[in-house]
């Protein structure tokens, strides 16, 4: 029972998955490339930033 | 001489953190790897316990077992989440004194385990041999760790969360999961506990953690490793998203229940070692997902791997992943596990994964980031991981190698009948014919050791480099 709703949800997600567009994955996909030079902080945020 | 940390206004990045695992990652893989060849000695020349309690055996084990798995492999998953959950939601850890809390946490625990096991106490639970305080404190630490994590993960600056973090996220939940539950246990002394499970239960809890750990500390949290750092060093984006959304969910429905092949043909009743026999065959399909998927990032850059010995170890690396998950559901099928089951093929097929895999990704994940934490045009010598590399492969096909002919001579040898059904071998018997497998583990072994020791010694050199040879590019990288 408990395999039958695991492998519906895995299906479920599996069939989100496929049916996702096809840019915002490419996105996702060039995130760690993205991340050399990081946004600079607000003048607000960086003292939480640095604390 | 200054420092980029003196000369640089504070990084948005918490890399302090990652640089201390990432130091005692590689200090813990030395010694857990040692002791892994004295142990494989002491097989070889069983005087080397010298007759000393503390060095026999059965207590120097779960120290080199422990160490590979939490102390060194541990350590590279805390040093490489922490700086990957960083990078690719665009935000700081939410707490530096938490951090630190989880760092030197971690390293206590770790020191409390290696001291524990040889005064012999411990809970004979593999990989779980902590005792109830050390599991208690482990727990603490966790539960920072994860709140560390998600935290950070909840104030990313970026909508998405990358695969990377979901895999990372899983190891951590599953992680904690099955440690808690494994270490239900009555306390009757300040070091001594008794689990609260009994008999076959307690065999099926303790598996179920057993392959937990193989499962989401060294598969799922490894692969989260690998969805960053292989695109990262080809240059190349991940070959398909999609599969790795369907290949985690996958994996994750997945592994939870392969457990019981550790116990086929023992008091569990049938059916749970039938079901966790089927479970570990499916398992193949969403293992070589990421395996597959990793390798195909390669697809127009494997010309890099002529030059990028990184690469090389980040590749290689997924190729033990793909035949470590291939061997492991088929030893996990009734038939074939009655040949190999207690014999050293198990200890083969551990280590195709523990070194092949673990053990080489987190290599190149460290050779890949120590330039990048500590400032560094590149590391200090190119020849040298070259060198390791060839060592570390070496030291790895040495090694499972001769455990796949001795396991297949002890498995034969032990079932062995003469026509009267009486045994053709007496145990003693199989273990003479293991002993010249014995002495290529322990030279395969000690080539593999080998090489971090040179890993040590390149890493040291580029991090001692002066300020002066600090690449201008990665001082932006590490000031921004």
């Amino acid at each position: 029972m408990i395999y039958f709703a695991l492998s519906l949800l895995v299906t479920w997600i599996s069939v989100r998955a496929l049916s996702l567009p096809a840019d915002e994955l490419q996105q996702a996909a060039l995130l760690p490339f993205a991340d050399e030079i990081p946004e600079e902080p607000k003048p607000a945020e960086s003292g939480a930033l640095n604390a | 001489m200054i420092s980029p940390e003196d000369a640089l206004p504070t990084p948005i990045y918490n890399y302090t953190v990652v640089r201390q695992f990432t130091l005692m990652t590689l200090l813990w893989g030395i010694l857990g790897m040692s002791m892994g060849v004295f142990i494989a000695a002491q097989l070889v020349w069983p005087e080397l316990n010298f007759g000393l309690p503390w060095l026999s055996f059965g207590r120097i084990r779960p120290i080199h077992t422990n160490l590979v798995i939490f102390a060194f492999g541990g350590g590279a998953l805390f040093a490489t989440s922490f700086y990957v959950v960083q990078r690719t939601s665009k935000a700081r850890l939410i707490s530096d004194s938490l951090a630190s809390f989880v760092f030197w946490g971690w390293q206590a625990a770790m020191v409390a385990m290696v001291v524990s096991y040889p005064l012999g106490y411990t809970t004979s639970k593999e990989y779980a041999e902590m005792e109830w305080p050390i599991a208690l404190w482990v727990t603490i630490v966790w539960v920072a760790y994860a709140y560390l994590f998600f935290g950070t993960i909840a104030a990313r600056k970026i909508r998405h969360i990358y695969v990377g973090n979901w895999f990372y996220g899983a190891f951590i939940v599953v992680t904690a999961m099955v440690h808690v539950i494994n270490h239900l246990a009555l306390p009757v002394t300040a070091l001594k506990s008794y689990p609260l499970y009994s008999g076959a239960t307690d065999a099926m809890i303790q598996w179920w953690y057993g392959h937990s750990v193989v499962g989401f500390i060294l598969s799922v949290g490894f692969l989260g490793m690998m969805y960053y750092f292989v695109p990262k060093q080809a240059g190349r984006p991940i070959y398909s998203y999609r599969l790795s959304i369907v290949h985690f969910w996958a994996i994750i429905a997945l592994y939870i229940w392969a457990g019981p092949h550790h116990l086929h043909y023992t008091a569990l009743p049938d059916w749970a070692q039938t079901l966790g026999m089927v479970m570990s065959v499916i398992l193949l399909a969403p293992s070589w997902g990421g395996m597959i998927n990793g390798m195909m990032t390669l697809s127009g850059a494997w010309h890099k791997l002529r030059s990028d010995p990184i690469l090389r170890f980040l590749v290689v690396s997924l190729a033990f992943y793909g035949m470590s998950t291939f061997e492991g559901p088929m030893m996990a099928i009734k038939t074939v596990n009655s040949l190999s089951h207690y014999t050293d093929w198990t200890i083969g097929h551990v280590h195709a994964g523990a070194l092949g895999w673990v053990a080489m990704i987190s290599i190149g994940t460290l050779y890949h980031m120590v330039p990048r934490l500590w400032g560094r045009e590149r590391l200090h010598s190119i020849g040298l991981i070259n060198a390791h590399f060839w060592l570390a492969t070496i030291g790895t096909v040495l090694y499972i190698a001769a455990m796949w002919v001795n396991g297949i001579t002890q498995g034969l040898m032990w079932r062995a009948v003469n026509e009267d059904g009486t045994l053709t071998y007496s145990f003693v018997e199989a273990l003479e014919a293991s002993h010249f497998g014995y002495v290529v583990r322990l030279a395969g072994g000690a080539v593999f050791a080998s090489g971090m020791l040179l890993m040590a010694w390149n890493c040291w050199r580029t991090i001692r480099t002066g300020a002066a040879e600090v690449h201008p590019a990665h001082l932006k990288e590490y000031a921004s």
